[in-house]
């Protein structure tokens, strides 16, 4: 396989609570995206991915651990030099409305990053911004409405006009489709597919919504609490889910189907506060199958098989199945 | 009887534009519907289709210039819409109970939990004591799986998690034993782990007590696994409505269909699929309300469809749908 496109080693995020104590954003986070890869990163609020995506993008500097993006270790760039690496590396935020400028037109806010990071003429730019609009399908009459004159589906092609304008090598999407009807995701999701098979891009796609992982992630992050709870290929998770969280979650889902039985694990509780967290697994409070040693020793992100990792003492004994 | 009957309601945005013409935007076109006593309703689709604004034209919250022009909401052998407002206000919180979507934003911050509660109870009920009323606010808390009930009263809304937030508004909903309870997107804005323990406890509460509940919601999904019957909108009608087992299986409407068709579950990538945005409500075609987008349009489609009865109770509206 080639060298990978992001590699991120150890990454924490922690912010100072208001009042006093931590809060441990992100602890601990390793993990490698390769070009036309598609990494899902899925957990409640709270989890930490977001945190995480903002972080590999240096929209936020990480505590510790590093970002190596394209070989180059990003980490300590100063604010100042991150411009250039920006127009290779570009995010798609959930709410559109709030990413864009309601005073630009469409088309101004396509040529925007042009403007920014390529040496295009005005009227290449114009050409360009025409291109990229098909690409999106929004018609050439569409880009000189405003975002307010937009539905919410258009402005978030838009947005993925925005952030492909540049060809960057990574684009991370933070819930790009959670705002949108059923009917309208359903073409944005067409439209992320066949962008990442032309373009070759890898993709961070952090979702909370299962079924859009499932059409879309090549590999599955599963993040609680901050931390990495499970790792494996996207096949393989939904399979077999190794640890009690990532079991949980997906009998949570509730798949659009009465023939389809659900496995009910109801969780008791919800996600503890982030602030101080005590040692141990961060699940250990809500977990159904957790033992004394869950909440005294924290479990590392273990090798169940190639390519699947799971953060659960009981693996080792076999209790980490939830009973139904 | 049914508990509930909603006969053909037609609810109109009326005014003045800036240049000062006349308009109506025709937001509700003749919904129609029925709930019986103990089941559970599903009033699901897109946004803007009118599902909230079904639920405040039967309860006669609409605030101008948004005004029922026509239509019946029989509840319990009364219309709704041709109540004195205090006789409908003797209902709503009584008779009629109500969960909103944003919890936060629905409890009085300025007061703690139990006294909201006990408000509720003795605006309806002046004969109880306040004693009395703090005692029953404190069976609904455990009712709703509140752990420590008595030490909740005293708490302020702040001070509640989402999904314990949720639980509140549930309990007040329920404190005075309503008939009829109206939830509009309960479990929206929830993590998933959350809502499962929402949804089984609206389900079991409904169940306990016989009480009819319209659970309005985007999320087929809560329809598939929490409802009896369901009822489809699309701008501002109901399009089909029936059993969900039957819905799921053999749905009568193609504008159901598109919607199951692009669940995550269901969604074939870089498909073909119905494309375009619902209908102008300034201007409204004669006719089929979805033929503009619908795959099977027909000469006969510019006339207005007929409601029609296939089995068991399951009805579209669409002139194709026994032909589907």
């Amino acid at each position: 396989m080639s060298a990978p496109v992001l590699r991120v080693e150890g990454l924490s995020k922690r912010f100072a609570a208001p009042g006093g104590g931590v809060i441990g954003a992100v602890n601990d986070v390793s993990f490698t995206l390769a070009a036309g890869e598609t990494l899902g990163l899925v957990g409640e609020s709270g989890s930490g991915k977001s945190t995480l995506g903002r972080c590999v993008l240096r929209l936020t500097a990480p505590s510790e651990g590093r970002v190596i993006f394209m070989g180059q270790d990003i980490t300590s760039v100063p604010e100042a030099r991150c411009r250039p690496l920006r127009a290779n590396m570009q995010m798609v935020f959930q709410d559109p409305w709030a990413a864009l400028n309601p005073r630009m037109t469409a088309r101004d806010l396509i040529e925007e990053p042009l403007m920014l990071h390529t040496r295009l003429s005005r009227a290449e730019r114009r050409d360009e911004a025409t291109r990229l609009g098909l690409r999106v399908r929004l018609p050439s009459a569409m880009l000189d409405r405003y975002p307010s004159e937009l539905s919410g589906g258009q402005q978030q092609r838009v947005c993925i006009a925005r952030a492909i304008a540049t060809k960057p090598a990574l684009i991370v999407l933070d819930e790009p489709t959670s705002s949108l009807d059923l009917s309208v995701r359903a073409g944005i999701l067409d439209l992320l597919a066949e962008l990442k098979e032309e373009t070759g891009a890898a993709m961070l796609f952090i979702t909370h919504d299962l079924g859009t992982l499932r059409l879309m992630a090549d590999r599955v992050m599963v993040m609680y609490l901050g931390r990495v709870v499970e790792q494996a290929t996207a096949a393989e998770v939904f399979e077999r889910p190794a640890h009690p969280y990532t079991q949980a979650l997906m009998s949570a889902h509730l798949p659009a189907d009465p023939a389809v039985p659900l496995a009910r694990h109801v969780l008791r509780g919800e996600i503890p506060s982030p602030i101080n967290l005590p040692p141990g697994c961060g699940f250990a409070s809500r977990c159904p199958v957790a033992i004394p040693a869950c909440r005294e020793r924290l479990p590392p992100l273990e090798e169940l098989a190639p390519g699947h990792r799971a953060a659960c003492l009981r693996v080792a004994d076999g209790g980490n199945r939830i009973p139904s | 009887m049914s508990l509930l009957e909603v006969r053909d309601l037609h609810t109109h945005f009326i005014a003045y534009d800036l240049d000062n013409r006349l308009r109506t935007a025709r937001a509700l076109n003749g919904v129609s519907f029925s709930l019986e006593p103990g089941r559970i309703l599903g009033l699901v689709g897109e946004t803007g289709a009118g599902k909230s604004l079904t639920a405040l034209s039967i309860l006669g919250l609409l605030k101008p210039p948004a005004r029922v022009v026509a239509g019946q909401a029989v509840f319990e052998g009364r219309d709704l819409l041709a109540l004195p407002p205090e006789e409908l206000n003797a209902l709503r919180g009584a008779r009629i109970g109500l969960v909103v979507q944003s919890p936060k934003t629905s409890l009085d911050p300025l007061a703690r939990i139990g006294q909201q509660l006990v408000r509720l109870q003795r605006a309806h009920r002046p004969e109880f004591s306040a004693a009395q009323a703090e005692a029953r606010a404190a069976e609904m808390l455990a009712a709703v799986g509140i752990p420590d009930p008595k030490r909740r009263l005293r708490a302020w809304p702040h001070e509640l998690s989402g999904g314990m937030a949720q639980r509140v508004l549930i309990a007040m909903a329920l404190v005075n034993e309503p008939s009829l309870l109206i939830a509009d997107e309960p479990t929206t804005g929830l993590d998933v782990t959350v809502q499962a323990q929402i949804l089984d406890l609206l389900r079991g509460l409904a169940r306990q007590r016989g009480i009819g509940a319209v659970i309005i919601t985007h999320d087929l999904g809560v329809v598939a696994h929490y409802c009896d019957e369901a009822a489809v909108m699309f701008a501002g009608q109901v399009v089909e409505h029936g059993p969900v087992s039957a819905l799921f299986a053999r749905p009568a409407h193609p504008y159901t269909r598109a919607l199951i068709a692009a669940t995550p579950e269901r969604l074939q990538l870089r498909a073909p699929r119905p494309s375009g945005s619902p209908p102008n409500l300034y201007a409204l075609p004669e006719g089929c309300l979805y033929r503009d987008r619908c795959p099977m349009a027909q000469d006969v489609c510019t006339r207005p469809p007929p409601d029609l009865a296939l089995r068991d109770g399951h009805a579209a509206r669409c002139h194709l749908a026994e032909a589907a």
